[in-house]
């Protein structure tokens, strides 16, 4: 069965080059640029990954994180920090996130990460 | 006995009588003078007393005790002594009185000498007791020695004087004293007209240079003569009336620093060797005194000029003895800026234990008294950052710079420093940080996607080995690029303090591995060698050591283009894990080993061209191996290679397992020559 990723990360570029890469392994992948309304396109969508990223316009990583955690239907979803903060590992582990990957990464690391997780 | 006989022995007795050193006159029954002898001439104003009446010729003598004494010797048969002042010539006589068959004849011994030496001690003693009292009163010595003198004056001397050598060695007459107010005004009119001849062989200038007193018990006129310059001064001095002189040195340290001068005049009193004595030890104590005078002075004025120096430093400045905890701190001392800068006052400071800990920041509360307690235990200099709230309940950063006090055998017995507000400072390093890190942050998300495009069209889009060549070129490209951003992003945090560890256990041997391979498949130039101990774990932040292995051996790399090969080992010493990184390439010269970890250098001017980076790798190397408590270091041959080598605590629980060798730092950089071989 095909599994599902929703990527949500401001940065046009790097939404085409995962979605690329992912769709290129088989994958079932959705893209927003905005934390707005993540719960409900989580919740309709219902991936098995969400790779995120923290500094986004509408609401921002560690609260979607925070929030989706918090969620019964939502907290088994995997979350993985896609983000270009020298902080990310750190951040990632404080806000309980499942995996991270600092940008700029190496597509083969996305892949292994993406297959790790799902 | 015959005449002739009788006549020789009253010669002879006669002879006798003339010779000796008491006063005799003999009288007759009717009280007139039958005989004096010639020192007794001497005592009568009147000549030719022989065969006149005592109480006649001199009516007065019948009102004093003589007329008493003797007549009762006379009356009673019986020989009598008394002592008694003769007025008119200022002399005191022992008396003897024998009566015999034909009259009486009375013996005077000049006694003065004595007596006035009985009085003058009676006097001497209360004086130098007041004097005493005088000497340690006051630490104002002019009018301390002033009082000195005026006691003097009411007690032995007429006048009394005191000269005290100025900054210029020239005698300065700080006091001169004398009942009269007329007779001082004209007395300093006198010093100011004939000042005193520095070259003159005796009196103050000589006191002044010898250390020796001078004490003339009686001044005589030839020597008024051969003392005055000037037939004026020499009329001035005589009108004086100068009967006895004692100059006596002040001594501090076997350096004269002063004279006093005691001087009799109308009185006519002598001085005795006794005066002399005490005048003395009189100016040995004032000597004393105006030296600890001095010496408070010059105290006082320095510790004015501390507390001036002090009060204009714009920080909190501090002294405190005792633990640096609320049980044993005393505080000793806050300057006024405290109530500036926290609006506490000093007092506030003193009068609660541990103060400054009291109003630090809950946050910052645990970390700075264990800072605090750490530089006390040290017993070295040290720096705490922290937060202080203000009485006005704003919070401040502040910087607190503390030494150490010790006793004399080392021990820390308190703190002090200086603590200041560096809150403009605190914000303005904040806004940098930030900046570098939103910088850093969106440099670093365009070569994201830089590299992720780079990638897919090196694996899925290009379709011959040259695109892809240029391509895996492009790709090299963008993560020097990435890693001069971290670079950058890690000084600026290494310079705020803010490079935070992420502390984990593991196999420190494995890391080894990992790093090496992954370099091992970027680059082929070198062949990279591991050799070492297995399964060896450390407490450390694998990232950062990660970052360091890629640092040491990229340079190892990079500095050796000729070599084909880098050598890694890594071996165990008692509580340490020491990893050297050997290459065979130019080496460094020892006029640049030594700034080597100096952020922003390349070791050779010309290099910098060929060798890109900003100099920061070593920089931060050396920081984060120093932040894990490990030591970083380089030997180094030109042209031969270099050998890095950085160590790294071992974790508690493997200590036990560890053959215990005493660990010498200098190890890691007395490897010799043979050593850097046999890696």
């Amino acid at each position: 069965m095909t599994k599902k990723i929703l990527v949500c990360d401001d940065d046009e570029g790097i939404l085409d080059i995962v979605k690329l890469i992912l769709e290129n392994k088989n994958y079932q992948v959705k893209t927003i640029n905005s934390g707005k309304g993540i719960e409900k396109k989580v919740s309709e969508y219902s991936p098995d990954l969400i790779l995120l990223d923290l500094w986004i316009p509408g609401m921002d990583g560690r609260e979607i994180t925070r929030v989706l955690k918090r969620q019964p239907k939502t907290k088994k979803i995997p979350i993985i920090i896609v983000s270009a903060l020298n902080e990310t590992e750190k951040i990632s582990k404080e806000i309980g996130a499942d995996g991270f990957l600092p940008k700029p990464f190496d597509i083969n690391d996305l892949i292994k990460t993406v297959e790790k997780y799902t | 006995m015959n005449k002739t006989t009788n006549s020789n022995l009253s010669d002879f007795a006669l002879s006798i009588i003339e010779g000796i050193t008491d006063g005799l006159v003999v009288y007759d029954k009717e009280w007139n003078f039958l005989y004096l002898n010639d020192l007794a001439k001497k005592f009568f104003p009147k000549k030719n007393l022989i065969g006149k009446n005592i109480w006649k010729t001199f009516p007065m003598a019948k009102k004093t005790l003589v007329y008493k004494y003797y007549t009762q010797s006379v009356k009673t048969g019986k020989s009598i002594s008394f002592e008694h002042y003769y007025k008119r010539i200022d002399k005191w006589f022992k008396v003897k009185v024998y009566p015999f068959a034909k009259g009486v004849a009375v013996y005077f011994e000049d006694i003065t000498d004595q007596k006035l030496a009985q009085t003058n001690l009676a006097h001497s003693l209360e004086f130098k007791a007041e004097a005493s009292r005088l000497l340690s009163s006051s630490l104002n010595y002019t009018k301390t020695l002033e009082s000195v003198a005026k006691l003097a004056i009411s007690e032995v001397a007429d006048w009394c004087s005191v000269d005290l050598l100025d900054e210029n060695n020239t005698p300065q007459q700080l006091v001169v004293v004398h009942k009269d107010p007329k007779k001082v005004k004209w007395a300093k009119k006198l010093r100011e007209k004939n000042p005193i001849d520095m070259d003159a062989s005796s009196g103050v200038p000589n006191v002044l240079r010898t250390g020796k007193s001078e004490f003339y018990p009686i001044i005589t006129d030839k020597m008024l003569k051969i003392s005055a310059k000037n037939e004026e001064q020499y009329e001035l001095i005589k009108k004086l009336g100068l009967t006895s002189v004692i100059i006596v040195p002040f001594m501090v340290h076997k350096r004269v620093i002063g004279v006093m001068t005691l001087v009799t005049t109308e009185s006519k009193r002598r001085f005795t060797k006794l005066d002399l004595e005490i005048a003395e030890q009189l100016a040995t104590r004032a000597a004393l005194a105006i030296e600890n005078a001095t010496l408070y002075s010059f105290v006082e004025k320095e510790r004015e000029r501390l507390e001036n120096l002090i009060a204009d430093v714009p920080g909190v400045v501090w002294e405190a003895y005792g633990k640096p905890d609320d049980k044993n701190q005393r505080i000793n001392f806050v300057s006024n800026y405290t109530q500036i800068m926290l609006g506490y006052s000093v007092d506030h400071w003193l009068n609660t234990p541990n103060f400054w800990l009291t109003i630090v920041h809950p946050d910052d509360k645990e970390r700075a008294a264990k800072e605090t307690f750490q530089i006390y235990k040290s017993g070295k200099e040290g720096v705490s950052r922290f937060r202080w709230i203000t009485k006005g309940r704003k919070v401040l950063w502040v910087e607190a710079h503390s030494s150490v006090i010790k006793d004399k055998n080392g021990k820390s017995i308190g703190m002090r420093g200086v603590t200041m507000d560096i809150s403009d400072r605190t914000e303005l390093e904040k806004r940098k940080d930030e900046f570098i890190s939103i910088a850093s942050h969106e440099l670093k998300t365009p070569i994201a996607t830089i590299k992720g495009f780079t990638q897919i069209l090196s694996q899925y889009f290009s379709r011959d080995e040259k695109t892809r060549y240029y391509l895996t070129k492009l790709n090299s490209q963008v993560d020097r690029l990435t890693g001069l951003v971290n670079d950058l992003l890690d000084v600026s945090r290494i310079q705020s303090g803010k490079l935070i560890l992420q502390k984990e256990n593991f196999y420190i041997d494995e890391l080894i591995k990992d790093t090496v391979e992954d370099i091992q498949t970027a680059d082929k130039s070198h062949k990279l060698f591991i050799e070492g101990d297995k399964k060896i774990i450390v407490s450390a932040d694998k990232f950062r050591i990660s970052q360091v292995l890629i640092n040491l051996i990229s340079n190892a790399i990079k500095y050796s283009p000729k070599s084909d090969k880098v050598l890694i080992k890594l071996t165990t010493k008692n509580n340490s894990v020491l990893i050297y990184i050997r290459d065979f390439g130019i080496g460094i010269s020892k006029k640049n080993i030594k700034n080597i970890f100096e952020p922003f250098f390349q070791a050779e001017n010309t290099i910098r061209r060929s060798h890109a980076g900003l100099g920061l790798g070593l920089h931060i190397s050396k920081e984060i191996i120093e932040r894990h408590q490990g030591i970083i270091k380089v030997q180094s041959q030109k042209k031969k290679g270099s050998v890095f080598s950085f160590s790294l605590p071992l974790t508690k629980s493997l200590k036990n397992e560890l053959p215990t060798q005493t660990l010498n730092n200098s190890q890691l950089v007395s490897l010799n020559n043979r050593e850097l071989e046999s890696i």
